[in-house]
């Protein structure tokens, strides 16, 4: 027999609908719920949500954009994109430094776990997870004044409660006529149903974590600063969280490379992989030079030089300083490992050669270029230094993006492979001088 | 017939690479396909363990930090890794031994990656003891808590992080104040690089860089009892 619905089955929105609706019920009776309500919801559950969301967002949205099965792009579209919503938001309350609930955080990976195996084996499933997240921008109609009320909101920190502003309904008939409109069989709309009935338990799970907390769920993690960081330590004070945070930006700054090629992401990858740093002047010092260098390994493979890596620890030291002056000789010793790095580049390429690759490039690619991607020779001659000192693909992850015909005028692209020659010849020029007898 | 049944075979390379590669791929049903041919072969938990779920891991950590997988491949090996050892765990719990002895393994607060601990309390009871894996983030109160209660013969702390040795140190002090006695050992992908000369302050602390040398140390507790 055909594995096809039959015209008496209800319409697939109308069985979801029915499917989840005990479970639905029960997340709406939440205690993090009725906390808001009443107006006594604290701002780490408010934040830990948003952070929350956006772990789950992420990995959905880019799931659903990406699945190769044309049904699930069938209800799918870019504008339905809740992510920069929820990013927008956090960047309002960033300033506050929002302790993490640790519990909230592993209730989210495990979302974001089940969302990737979904999309390897059942990824039609994944519009059970899309109609329960859609589903919210009805419930957040409610929650928005809520949530201005007890934040003290009024524009700004609601862009996700905010989500198709005066549309919601409009846009909900809509991804209904398109989830009724599609052809499944009986056992994938099935999986359709679970995977809605198995969003909304995980929900429940998550908003469980998110409130009531005890004291002892709050602490600040990587995901505080970067929702996305993973589970790797940060420092225990605060006050060096902000300055690894500052130092962060002014080493993004410093290289207008990283914004232009990884942009807001990269920013916030930024901060934490700071903050990562911060900790580690705590470590023997062997050992800061071991998980430097590893870190820098990790970086140049993935198109960020080392130098970006010595400049950070010289920032790092010195807001840090600032931030916890008694603390100064401790946070001194990261400089050790920048010192190192400095050394390893300047073994391969003297500090005079890097002055000619930067003169001779930016002649090349005249002021204008050479202003909009300002210390490209830098990046280029250090990351020819990073292979020679092991650091396999340090070339071959800067050198295509920068060669991009797409992106670059054709001087440009003459000037970085001009740049990357000349500094090979200059680290075998010092290899065989230093050869000699 | 499987002749293997009293001896247990190795992992083959071949089925290594057929199983890392469906890893890679995050195909679950093939790893999960291949672990249980393994099992019905007649190879070893331990070897499963060992030469099958650690060296894949390995390879995957191995990949990523040379940016030839990304991060999401990464997470998801861990996470079918981690539904391969609930696979396998119902053997794992029926192996044979005594189970007089017992360890609590435990990953110190602020360490969030279990995988490590997990398996060695796994190997530990296929070893004949008892493990008690408390899971990633132990506080200290909780680590001191379930020492008392469970009175183990041995206390396992799981590092993935060098970044987290200080909160490591400072569960070992703890413990060591409230039990001098127990023996503690420590291991995990932490300490690849080096990092455990800090340990050396500490007479109740091992090192153990292997299974291999947590295999040996069980077996000392054995000899010592004989």
């Amino acid at each position: 027999m055909n594995e096809t619905a039959s015209e008496k089955t209800p319409v697939l929105m109308q069985e979801l609908r029915a499917a989840t609706a005990p479970a639905h019920a029960g997340l709406d009776g939440a205690p993090f719920f009725q906390a808001l309500s009443a107006g006594e919801l604290p701002l780490e559950s408010y934040v830990g949500q948003l952070r929350a969301l956006s772990v789950i967002h992420g990995v959905l949205e880019e799931a659903l954009s990406t699945c190769a099965d044309a049904r699930v792009g069938s209800v799918w579209s870019d504008d339905m994109r809740k992510l920069p919503l929820l990013q927008q938001d956090l960047r309002h309350f960033e300033p506050q430094l929002v302790k993490d609930l640790k519990e909230a955080i592993v209730a989210a990976m495990a979302v974001e776990t089940d969302i990737r195996l979904r999309l390897l084996e059942r990824p039609l499933s994944l519009i059970g997870y899309h109609y329960v997240l859609e589903g919210s921008t009805l419930g957040a109609q409610v929650l928005r004044p809520m949530v201005a009320r007890t934040f003290k909101l009024t524009d700004d920190g609601l862009a996700y409660l905010s989500s198709y502003g005066s549309e919601v309904r409009v846009r909900w008939a809509r991804l209904g006529s398109r989830v009724n409109a599609l052809s499944l069989t009986p056992t994938e709309r099935k999986e359709v149903v679970e995977a809605a009935v198995a969003c909304f338990a995980k929900l429940a799970a998550l908003f469980g974590t998110l409130y009531p907390v005890t004291s002892e769920s709050k602490t600040l993690l990587a995901t505080s600063i970067n929702p996305e960081a993973g589970r790797h330590p940060v420092p225990d004070d605060p006050r060096e969280i902000e300055a690894a945070v500052r130092a962060g930006d002014r080493c993004w700054q410093a290289f207008p490379y990283c914004e232009q090629r990884f942009g807001e992401r990269g920013r916030r990858f930024s901060r934490s992989d700071a903050a990562w740093k911060a900790t580690l002047y705590r470590l023997p010092k062997e050992q800061i030079l071991e998980q430097v260098w590893w870190l820098g390994r990790l970086l140049a493979a993935r198109g960020l030089p080392t130098v970006m890596l010595q400049v950070t620890l010289e920032i790092l030291v010195e807001e840090l300083s600032r931030a916890v002056p008694e603390r100064s000789a401790e946070y001194a010793r990261l400089l050790r490992a920048s010192a190192d790095l400095l050394a390893s580049r300047r073994a391969h390429l003297t500090d005079d050669q890097l002055q000619v690759l930067a003169t001779d490039f930016d002649r090349a690619v005249g002021p204008s270029l050479s202003a909009r991607l300002p210390r490209t020779a830098l990046l280029l001659g250090c990351a020819v230094t990073d292979e020679l000192a092991g650091c396999e693909g340090a070339v071959s992850s800067l050198r295509p993006w920068m060669i991009d015909a797409a992106r670059f005028p054709p001087e440009w692209v003459a000037a970085v492979e001009a740049t990357l020659i000349r500094a090979r010849e200059f680290t075998r020029l010092n290899s065989s001088t230093r050869n000699l007898p | 017939m499987n002749a293997s049944r009293c001896e247990p075979v190795d992992v083959d390379e071949g089925a290594y690479q057929a199983y890392l590669s469906a890893l890679l791929k995050g195909d679950r049903a093939e790893c999960a396909r291949i672990v249980e041919g393994l099992m019905s072969d007649g190879t070893s938990l331990r070897n499963l363990y060992i030469d099958l779920f650690q060296r894949a891991l390995y390879a995957v950590g191995e990949r990523w930090e040379r940016q030839q997988i990304s991060v999401a491949v990464e997470h998801l090996a861990t996470a079918i890794t981690e539904r391969m050892l609930t696979l396998v765990q119902p053997q794992v719990f029926s192996a044979g031994g005594s189970r007089h002895r017992s360890i609590v393994v435990a990953c110190t607060a602020g360490e969030f990656h279990q995988i490590g601990g997990r398996m060695i309390a796994d190997l530990c009871e296929l070893s004949g003891w008892r493990g008690y894996f408390l899971g990633t983030d132990t506080s200290l109160d909780k680590l001191l808590r379930t020492i008392a209660e469970r009175r183990p013969t041995l206390l396992g702390l799981s590092l993935a992080l060098l970044t987290n040795l200080p909160s490591l140190i400072r569960a070992i002090e703890a413990v060591t104040a409230a039990h001098p006695r127990l023996p503690i050992v420590v291991g995990g992908q932490a300490f690849r690089f080096g990092g455990h000369e800090a340990l050396k302050g500490y007479p109740n602390v091992a090192y153990l860089a292997s299974f291999a040398d947590l295999e040996r140390r069980l077996a000392s507790f054995e000899a010592a009892t004989r």
